[in-house]
C-alpha cells in the first residue's frame, strides 16, 4: 500500500546551510497493516508524513502510494489524490472552527471531487460517537470529541492510507485510549492501512510493529540538536 | 459542499469584523445610490422638456433664470415686475378675446396660459392659472402623450372661481383631499405674525405624480386669485366694478347663467400676470422653430422677455448641477474605495488565522487553486452584501427623504427610479472585490502547506 523509496529531503537553514532532514532507504506498509513510528521531536516524524501525504515533495526518492508514485504528480493531481487515498489525522486536530462537525466531513468530501454526501457523513460521525453532536462546532466540542471529529473526517473519502500526526499528544488521558481504539477499529474494519506516529510508549506498545524513525532516517539531523531547533520539522 | 457556502462559513466566523467592514461598503454604496438617484431626478426635473406643457414661456424683463424658476420649478420668487393683461391678449386669436380682435402674436400661437404668482399656502407656492393649464398641447397630445391624469377629482371649473387643483406630493404633505379647503395667504406667509389670508379654495382634483415640480403645486383658479385682496387696486374701480367683485347672480360671458350667488370675472383692464406659458402652433421642429422666432420677436420689443425653459433648465443642469454631482460622485467613490480597503486591512488582520484553515484544506485535498477562489468568493460576498445592502439603505433613504425634500426644494424623488449607473455598480463593485480579494487570493495560493500547518494559529 505503501514504498517509500530512497527517500531524501533537506532544509535551507537561515545561515544558508542545507541540512538533511529525510533520508530514509526504504518503507514499506500493506495494505490494512497497522505501523507505529516513534522518534524523539525532531527527528522528522511530522516531515515524513507530509512527504507521504503529497503536502511537500522530497528532493529525491519515490513515495508509492497504493500502486501510484505521487512524486511523478503534478501539485494539482497530488491535491487530489491526497484527498481520495489519504486521510490524515493532526496532532492539534485542525477542525476548522466556522464548520460543524457535520460540515468539517463534508468538507473533505468537497475536496475530494465527489459530492459531499450528507448521509455518509452522519454514519461517520455516529461511528465514532458523535451523530448526535453533528451540528455542533469544534469550540462547543472537547477534546476528545475534537479528535473523534478529526478521525470521521480522516475518514471521508474512503480512505487507503492513514496517517495519524501523534493523535493523541493533545487529549486528555482518559480519552487517549478511545481515540486509538477508534483509530485502530476504523482501520482495520475497512482494511485502511495506518501509519500512526507517537512517543508515547503506551501507545506504541499495542502495535505488532513499531518503526524507530531515529534507526529507520540516515539523515544526521537527529545528532545535531542544535540545529533541529532551526528548523520547523 | 459549494465554494460559496465556505466562503460564507468563512464570513460568520468572523462575524462583528464582516459586520463592519459590510457596512463600510454599504455606506459608501447608500451614499452612491442616493446621489445617482437624487442627480437624476434633479437632471430630469430641470431636462424634463416633454413634461413641459409650453415651448415658449414669457414674463416680464429681468433674469431670465428666475423667471423659469418661478414660473417652471415653483422656486425663488417672481420677478417684481408683472405683464399687463393686455399683452397677454396680444397671443390669442380674436375667438378668445372680448374685442373680437386677432392678438399680434396670435398665428404663432396654439395656446396662450397665463399664470400669476405671489401667494402661498403654507410652504407651497400657489400658481394662480386657468384649467388650459392641467391639458396637454395639441402637438402633443397627437402623439396620444398625457402629461397630467387626476388621481382624485378633476381640474376646476372656469367659473368655479375659488377652487384649486393640488399636485401629488402638495396633497400628501398637506393631508387634503378632493373636497376639503385651503386658504392662501397673500405672499409668504411669516411665522409669529398675523399673515393676510384669503377666501377659502375648495380642492376639485389632485393630480396624478409626473415626476415634475407640478407635483408640489398648489393650483388655484386665476379668476379666484383676480379678486383676491391685495391682487386688485380697489382704488381704480367704479362702485359698479366694486359690487360685481362681491357673489351675485349673472349671466356669464359665453351666455351660461348661473342659479347661485358668486362671482364675476375682474375687467380686464384690471388684469396682470406673472408668466404666460407659450405653446406654439406646428409639430415637433416646427413648433420649435416657430417658438425661437416668436422668442426673437418678443425680445426684440420692450415689454417683455420670451425664454426657452428647457433651454435655460438645461443650462442650470449642465452648469450647476452636473459639475456639483459629479464631485459628489467622486466622494462618494472615494468612500466606496476606502471601504474597499478596509475589507483587505480586515483580511489581512485575520491572515495567520485564515493561512492555518486555508493550510488544513489543502491537506484534506483543496487546490491552490480552490483557495484562492475561495478568497475572492469571500471578498466577493461582503462587497456584494455590503453593497446590496447599500443599494436598499439608499433606496430606502431616498424614499424617507422625499417627504421633506419634495416641499423644499420642487424635486420629486422617486425612490423606486433608478439611475443608469446603478447598472454599472454591481459589475464595478465585483471588479472591486477582485482587485481587494487580488492579495489576499495570492497570499493563499503561495502558502507554503506544510509550514503553515505547523505554525501556531
Amino acid at each position: 500500500m505503501l514504498k517509500l523509496t530512497q527517500i531524501r529531503k533537506a532544509f535551507t537553514t537561515p545561515s544558508g546551510e542545507r541540512l538533511p532532514i529525510l533520508d530514509i532507504p526504504s518503507l514499506d506498509i500493506d495494505a490494512g497493516e497497522q505501523v507505529v513510528l516513534v522518534g524523539r521531536s525532531g527527528c522528522g516524524k511530522t516531515t515524513l508524513l507530509h512527504t507521504i501525504a503529497g503536502i511537500s515533495k522530497p528532493d529525491s526518492g519515490s513515495v508509492v502510494v497504493d500502486g501510484t508514485d505521487i512524486t511523478t504528480l503534478s501539485e494539482a493531481k497530488r491535491d487530489r489524490f491526497r484527498a481520495n487515498k489519504i486521510g490524515y489525522v493532526f496532532q492539534t486536530f485542525n477542525l476548522l472552527s466556522a464548520f460543524s462537525a457535520l460540515e468539517n466531513v463534508l468538507l473533505a468530501m468537497s475536496f475530494s471531487g465527489q459530492k459531499a454526501d450528507a448521509k455518509q457523513a452522519h454514519e461517520l460521525l455516529r461511528r465514532v460517537g458523535l451523530d448526535h453532536r453533528a451540528d455542533h462546532k469544534p469550540k462547543q466540542l472537547s477534546v476528545g470529541e475534537q479528535q473523534r471529529v478529526a478521525v470521521a473526517r480522516a475518514l471521508a473519502n474512503r480512505p487507503k492510507l492513514l496517517l495519524a500526526d501523534e493523535p493523541t499528544a493533545n487529549v486528555d488521558p482518559r480519552n487517549q485510549q478511545q481515540v486509538i481504539d477508534l483509530i485502530r477499529e476504523t482501520c482495520g474494519t475497512d482494511g485502511i492501512a495506518l501509519l500512526l506516529v507517537t512517543h508515547a510508549p503506551e501507545v506504541a506498545n499495542q502495535f505488532d510493529r513499531v518503526e524507530n524513525l531515529e534507526q529507520l532516517n540516515h539523515a544526521m539531523i537527529f545528532k545535531n540538536p542544535q540545529a533541529a531547533k532551526e528548523v520547523t520539522v | 459542499m459549494s465554494l460559496w457556502k465556505i466562503a460564507w462559513r468563512n464570513l460568520q466566523q468572523r462575524g462583528f469584523s464582516t459586520f463592519l467592514t459590510g457596512a463600510s461598503v454599504a455606506l459608501g454604496v447608500t451614499l452612491m445610490v442616493a446621489i445617482l438617484v437624487a442627480g437624476q431626478a434633479v437632471r430630469n426635473a430641470y431636462e424634463a422638456g416633454p413634461a413641459l406643457n409650453h415651448s415658449l414661456l414669457v414674463g416680464p424683463k429681468g433674469s431670465a433664470v428666475q423667471l423659469v424658476m418661478n414660473s417652471v420649478y415653483h422656486i425663488d420668487r417672481p420677478i417684481q415686475q408683472t405683464l399687463p393683461w393686455s399683452y397677454y391678449q396680444e397671443f390669442l386669436g380674436k375667438g378668445d378675446r372680448k374685442d373680437g380682435k386677432t392678438g399680434k402674436y396670435a398665428g404663432w400661437v396654439d395656446r396662450a396660459i397665463p399664470i400669476c404668482k405671489g401667494d402661498f399656502y403654507e410652504d407651497f407656492q400657489v400658481i394662480a392659472t386657468t384649467p388650459d393649464y392641467f391639458t396637454t398641447p395639441a402637438n402633443l397630445a397627437a402623439k396620444k402623450m398625457e402629461l397630467m391624469t387626476f388621481a382624485q377629482g378633476e381640474a376646476f371649473k372656469r367659473y368655479d372661481f375659488l377652487t384649486a387643483v393640488l399636485g401629488s406630493s402638495a396633497a400628501s404633505s398637506l393631508g387634503l383631499k378632493v373636497g376639503d379647503v385651503l386658504r392662501p395667504t397673500h405672499s409668504v406667509p411669516e411665522k409669529g405674525h398675523e399673515n393676510c389670508h384669503h377666501d377659502e379654495f375648495k380642492v376639485t382634483g389632485i393630480l396624478a405624480p409626473t415626476g415634475t415640480p407640478n407635483d408640489r403645486g398648489v393650483f388655484i383658479n386665476i379668476e379666484g386669485f383676480f379678486i383676491q385682496e391685495g391682487h386688485v387696486n380697489t382704488d381704480n374701480l367704479t362702485e359698479e366694478q366694486k359690487a360685481k367683485l362681491k357673489p351675485h347672480i349673472h349671466v356669464h360671458a359665453d351666455g351660461e347663467v348661473c342659479d347661485h350667488d358668486h362671482h364675476e370675472p375682474l375687467p380686464d383692464e384690471f388684469r396682470k400676470c406673472s408668466a404666460i406659458m407659450l405653446q406654439t402652433v406646428g409639430k415637433g421642429v416646427e413648433a420649435d422653430v416657430n417658438a425661437r422666432d416668436l422668442m426673437g420677436m418678443i425680445n426684440d420689443g420692450p415689454d417683455a422677455q420670451g425664454v426657452n425653459s428647457v433651454r435655460t433648465a438645461y443650462d442650470i443642469s449642465k452648469n450647476f448641477v452636473n459639475p456639483l454631482l459629479y464631485v459628489l460622485l467622486a466622494l462618494t467613490a472615494a468612500v466606496v474605495f476606502a471601504s474597499a480597503v478596509s475589507i483587505l486591512v480586515s483580511i489581512y488582520n485575520s491572515m495567520n488565522e485564515r493561512l492555518h484553515d486555508i493550510a488544513v484544506m489543502r491537506a484534506l485535498g483543496a487546490r491552490r487553486e480552490t483557495v484562492m477562489l475561495l478568497m475572492f468568493l469571500e471578498t466577493m460576498l461582503l462587497t456584494l452584501l455590503g453593497g446590496l445592502a447599500g443599494w436598499l439603505i439608499g433606496h430606502g433613504l431616498l424614499a424617507v427623504a422625499n417627504h421633506w425634500v419634495t416641499p423644499l426644494t420642487g424635486i420629486s424623488l422617486n425612490p423606486w427610479t433608478f439611475s443608469k449607473y446603478e447598472a454599472v455598480l454591481i459589475p464595478g463593485l465585483i471588479l472591486l472585490s477582485g482587485i481587494v480579494g487580488y492579495l489576499p487570493a495570492m497570499t493563499v495560493y503561495k502558502t507554503d502547506v506544510a509550514k503553515a500547518l505547523t505554525a501556531v494559529p
